[in-house]
């Protein structure tokens, strides 16, 4: 098959007061953060979630399990490194990824950049390839009112050739 | 604030840590601590330890917290205001404080911007946070490290680094008992 397959990725985890927030492998000053054995880096989880979406192949828990002692303190942004190999190992190369964060009472625009250089290099695709977005659900729901960050991402992928 | 370094450590600790919980009250302990074991270091280093022992808790200050890393935070104000690189140094790495940088994935701003200290000094500093309760009390280190495994949620960033640390903190605590029994036995 040669046609281009797309996926679809999303995570969410709740923010506690004092804990890091990592988002795309950035440390982003804030009062509250997320509270998990991993780094909690939602924005990595959807884009690996969006990535094993694409080539039919499990989800984010499928690759890397919660239970996992490995996964204990690790680095998302490392998960996502080692699954876009993965993915070229499957026989896939990504054309590009959409991602959005979604976080009501944090500014993330000035880091979205560091965001877009971190994915890039973890999936081995120029900057162009790589579009993060920020929203701030205008204070609704849990993302809105800064007791969870979400995030959403969508990928494209096509067969590698030669 | 108006807090320069002509304010003595004392000062400042008391004006930025009074009503932060009991911190002023387990500042004022660690510095009664570290003043029993500055003669083991050589200057600059004993001077830095008694002043870093009163601030290595001052980036609990809400007015200095901008990462969330307490140990960044409050080292990064004390040099804008113009404090001896060696206490700024010393509040940085307080009680291996690198371990849970790594895990806000704030180690390499930490470690650019401050050199870690002589591991003597960093030994002595962790000795007297770990000797001293959130409420000025003496303990034991190992009491203390279960204190805070107890306070902090299993799956906080506190407790993960403070159980990956523990065995480096009672090393630090046992290397700064035996210097300070070598002192007096010497003195003797």
């Amino acid at each position: 098959m040669t046609h281009p397959r797309t996926g679809l990725g999303h995570d969410i985890h709740r923010l506690y007061p004092g804990e890091p927030l990592v988002l795309g492998g950035v440390a982003i000053p804030a009062p509250v953060g997320f509270r998990t054995h991993s780094d909690g880096d939602v924005l990595c989880h959807a884009l690996i979630d969006a990535l094993a979406g694409a080539i039919a192949d499990g989800d984010l828990g499928t690759h890397f399990p919660e239970d996992d002692p490995d996964a204990e303190d690790a680095r998302s942004l490392d998960f996502l490194d080692q699954f876009g190999h993965y993915v070229e190992q499957a026989g896939y190369e990504v054309v590009n990824v959409d991602a959005f964060v979604v976080l009501g009472t944090v500014k993330l625009r000035p880091h979205i950049e560091e965001m877009r250089t971190n994915i890039s290099g973890a999936l081995r695709i120029d900057l162009a390839q790589v579009s993060v977005k920020a929203r701030s659900n205008d204070g609704l729901g849990p993302e809105g009112e800064g007791t969870a960050c979400s995030a959403w991402a969508n990928v494209l992928v096509y067969p590698r050739t030669g | 604030m108006g807090t320069s370094p002509r304010c003595t450590a004392q000062d400042i600790a008391t004006e930025l840590l009074v009503g932060v919980g009991t911190r002023i009250e387990h500042s004022r302990a660690v510095a009664n601590q570290a003043a029993t074991a500055t003669d083991l270091l050589e200057e600059p280093w004993g001077a830095s330890l008694a002043d870093a022992a009163w601030l290595h808790d001052l980036g609990y200050a809400p007015v200095l917290a901008k990462t969330g890393f307490h140990p960044l935070d409050g080292a990064r104000w004390l040099e804008e205001q113009g404090w001896r690189p060696e206490v700024c140094r010393l509040v940085a790495w307080h009680t291996r404080a690198g371990t849970e940088a790594k895990l806000r994935h704030l180690e390499h701003e930490l470690a650019a911007e401050f050199s870690p200290p002589p591991e003597l000094a960093q030994a002595i500093l962790a000795w007297a946070d770990l000797t001293s309760s959130p409420t000025g009390q003496a303990c034991t280190p190992e009491d203390r490290i279960a204190e805070v495994l107890d306070r902090y949620p299993s799956d906080s960033t506190v407790h993960r680094a403070a159980r990956s640390n523990s065995s480096q903190l009672i090393a630090d605590a046992r290397l700064v008992e035996t210097r300070l029994r070598n002192v007096k036995v010497t003195d003797q």
